[in-house]
């Protein structure tokens, strides 16, 4: 009997009848106790070995996941090309341009690597990120493009708290598809500003437009889907996140338009309930 | 004497380029440099490099669809690309000749070096070329059309025609459904690399088979195929490849 389950029976048979006495019981009665108990102990071994393999999947799982998000928050194709940078600016002997652009480089990889596992970060911790990777970007492309990033000065930037890189995806987004289409005059403005427990974010281009840029995407638009994916991820957090009247984050793309009515840019606005 | 033109919409980009190879290959005797590859076109013609380094991802017109607009391929082309895992596999699957940013001095030199002691085939480059944009069109990898070059030309095959691969020494055999055979002077290695992604298996050091063509295990340990050819089992690999026709 193992927990008050029946777990096997020893039958026994002998040729001459009324061979097996009470002796004979006590003996078979203490084969199978120990028998019960020896398999209770197998048992439990194996439960514990399936509990352990299932807390390292999930473990793996987790880190998997992590990584992937990480991934996702950070283009490999930027890693690449900002190294190049650097390997240019090595060849060309500009060591004060190669220096500062490197421990810029290295800042924004210190923040992402910290941050990437946490859900949220303060608005500074993001602005600061944003800040390397737009000046960083700059740099890249020799100040092609001018760029302001403005955070309204009633918001308490150590106290407002965003999804990690939320707003990253977008701003990579407008100077690679809005403004690089573009020949002259880059601008780009990313702006935060709070109004009753929400915070709006601006991110505006004044590029080429998103239907020139899809346009131009043309057939290498498999290999480059990164941002799209990035864009994905984005919305879907902001759909998660609500206030307490379950009002959810939003995003809206707006094409801005000159007076002649010719393509002038593209406006990104999100909102989303203050977490603190 | 030998020209080579850059182009790439990133001036930081062409410049560590030239800056390379100004320093490290000597038989590059003049470096012209293109930003905009809407201009591309009409500097080739002015131009007429023998070597084209171009990169993939750029605006306006990216590196497969200028050179579609060329018509006279006259020169090679070298492809370079930050990151873009899918057109890179598009390229390997066309034996195509790139190179990674930032560049490595030696598989430039390499790339360099190969152009300079084999006699190009543009004919040969045009088609592998349009098979890279087939590849890249393809709505999946799994349409990926593999090329062989050969002295007699090039032979484009489906993966999943491909029945086996043998190694024999520096050469690798391939064998297809319809009972063709193609012999090509590349190690086994190459093609491991690119076809177990489109369910081939290693099952031994001069083997690499498809596995949708495996029957059976027979009980010496050889893999028994559709064709009802016999194929060799490593003991280490025998697991695994069992493991993968579950």
């Amino acid at each position: 009997m193992i927990d008050d389950k029946v777990a096997g029976v020893i039958d026994s048979e002998h040729t001459r009848k009324h061979f097996f006495n009470h002796r004979h019981l006590k003996i078979l009665n203490t084969i199978a106790a120990l028998c019960a108990s020896q398999m209770q102990l197998a048992m439990a071994e194996e439960q514990k070995k399936k509990a352990e393999i299932e807390l390292l999947q999930n473990k793996q799982k987790a880190l998997e996941s992590r990584l992937q998000s990480l991934r996702l928050q950070m283009n490999p194709h930027f890693l690449f090309n900002a190294l190049n940078s650097v390997q240019q600016m090595i060849l060309a002997n500009e060591e004060m341009v190669a220096t500062k652009y490197l421990s810029r480089f290295s800042k924004l990889l210190r923040a992402i690597l910290v941050h990437s596992d946490k859900e949220a970060i303060t608005l500074k911790e993001e602005l600061e990120i944003l800040n390397l990777y737009v000046e960083l970007e700059s740099i890249r492309f020799k100040g092609t493009f001018s760029y302001r990033i403005v955070c309204d000065d009633s918001i308490d930037v150590d106290e407002v708290k965003v999804p990690t890189l939320l707003i990253q995806p977008f701003v990579e987004n407008a100077i690679w598809h809005g403004l690089m289409h573009k020949e002259v005059d880059r601008q780009l403005l990313i702006s935060f500003e709070e109004k009753e427990e929400w915070l709006h974010c601006i991110v505006e281009d004044n590029g080429v437009g998103r239907q020139k840029a899809k346009e131009i995407k043309g057939i290498v638009a498999n290999g480059s889907s990164h941002q799209s994916k990035g864009i994905a991820v984005s919305t879907e957090r902001l759909k998660a996140m609500k206030n307490k009247t379950g009002a959810e984050g939003s995003i809206a793309f707006t094409d801005l338009m000159d007076k002649a009515g010719n393509a002038a840019g593209t406006r990104v606005a999100i909102d989303f309930p203050i977490q603190t | 004497m030998l020209k080579v033109l850059l182009i790439d919409d990133e001036e930081r980009a062409t410049d560590a380029l030239r800056l390379m190879i100004e320093k490290t290959v000597p038989a590059i005797q003049q470096v012209m440099v293109c930003n905009d590859p809407r201009k591309a076109a009409d500097i080739i013609t002015a131009y007429q490099p023998a070597l084209v380094f171009l990169d993939i991802q750029m605006p306006h017109l990216n590196g497969f669809e200028l050179m579609e607009k060329i018509p006279n391929k006259n020169f090679k082309i070298i492809f370079t690309t930050a990151y873009n895992e899918y057109a890179i596999q598009a390229i390997r699957f066309s034996a195509f000749d790139y190179l990674l940013k930032p560049i490595d001095v030696e598989e430039l030199q390499g790339c360099v070096q190969r152009f300079l002691e084999n006699n190009e085939d543009y004919q040969q480059q045009y088609a592998l070329l349009k098979n890279i944009i087939h590849n890249i069109q393809a709505p999946s990898p799994s349409e990926f059309r593999l090329a062989l070059p050969t002295k007699a030309g090039v032979h484009f095959l489906v993966p999943a025609e491909i029945i086996r691969c043998e190694s024999l020494g520096n050469y690798t055999k391939f064998f297809m459904e319809n009972g063709r055979t193609y012999l090509i002077s590349k190690t086994l290695g190459e093609y491991d690399v690119l076809l177990t992604p489109h369910h081939f298996i290693r099952t031994h050091k001069s083997h690499l088979v498809n596995k949708r063509f495996i029957a059976f295990i027979d009980h010496d340990g050889f893999a028994v195929l559709k064709d009802s050819s016999k194929v060799e089992v490593s003991r280490r690999r025998k697991d695994e490849v069992m493991q993968s026709l579950k």
